[in-house]
């Protein structure tokens, strides 16, 4: 067969093309598993904090608790990522995802560290709205959709930490962890590969 | 210069052997969802996957999620091996239509 040079030219952009919305797409699906993940353990351990009230805040229990939550989160991302992505389709994406992710905890963990005679109390509100800015970052490239996921819910979550104190774990397990979950569904549908 | 797939080098042939392409080797693509990336019609990309199917390119694997019907595609490893063969083929063909334009200096 003979193809002249501006077919192939067209025929390549085209490959190219199409390359990208399929990345995308599987990048969709990665990402959907890492929401649903963080959505089922933000929802576990609220839950968990909501029904031991009693919990000293400064308790080894307490502070082993989030340690086990923040490594089985990272822990859980890295391994999705490693066994999802392709690396030559997704790697500098993925790495540039967990990258982002271990910042966003970093400068946590370092205010909680400055600020720990603020209480615990403020981290209840500081940790989950800290997330829901990388959540709003995010969508800047990911969609709209996870814009406005971002906003609301960090809007709730003020609401919950100002006027529904015994019940405010709960309201985070069901408004965050909700949010992670349903969001992680959404992207799921759109994704190519599961 | 090897020659170019006829098979792949088809519009819409061409964009499914490119998507499909992305995906890990042990993945496949639910139909709709390609579609959805093709651009598409049922009928147009079923009779393209068929053509992909005989030649080899593609495996079509039928079965029922939730009492229906599914149909979830991916490459072969002979038709990844034809993709990036023509591919290659396409780009040998522009760097030689460079050559020529570009005056020996």
């Amino acid at each position: 067969m003979t193809i002249d040079p501006e077919t192939a030219a067209a025929s390549l952009q085209d490959i190219a093309d199409t390359e990208r919305r399929a990345r995308e797409s599987v990048f969709y699906s990665v990402v959907s598993s890492i929401l649903i993940l963080w959505g089922v353990l933000v929802a576990s351990i609220q839950t968990i904090l909501y029904l031991m009230p009693r919990l000293d805040r400064s308790s080894w229990l307490f502070i082993a608790s989030w340690c086990a939550f923040y490594a089985i989160g990272l822990g859980g991302t890295y391994a999705i990522l490693r066994v999802r992505s392709r690396p030559r389709a997704l790697s500098p994406l993925a790495w540039r995802l967990l990258g982002a992710m271990v910042i966003l905890i970093a400068y946590g963990v370092l205010w909680t560290a400055l600020l720990g005679p603020a209480g615990a109390r403020w981290f209840s509100v500081f940790w989950p709205t800290l997330f829901m800015f990388g959540f709003v970052l995010a969508g800047l490239w990911v969609g709209q959709f996870f814009v406005a996921c971002g906003l609301i819910v960090t809007a709730l979550v003020v609401a919950g930490y100002l006027w529904l104190e015994p019940w405010y774990p709960l309201w985070l397990a069901v408004v965050e962890g909700g949010t992670l979950i349903v969001s992680g569904l959404w992207l799921r549908r759109i994704g190519m590969s599961r | 210069m090897s020659g170019g797939d006829e098979i792949i080098h088809q519009a819409v042939r061409l964009r499914i052997m490119a998507a499909l392409n992305v995906l890990r080797a042990d993945d496949a693509v639910e139909f709709t969802r390609l579609r959805g990336l093709i651009k598409a019609t049922d009928g147009n990309l079923g009779a393209h996957l068929e053509t992909l199917e005989k030649a080899g390119y593609i495996e079509i694997e039928k079965r029922f999620e939730r009492k229906r019907p599914q149909s979830r595609i991916k490459a072969t490893p002979a038709g990844r091996r034809a993709f990036a063969e023509h591919v290659a083929y396409l780009r040998e063909i522009l760097d030689s239509s460079t050559q020529k334009a570009t005056p020996p200096g």
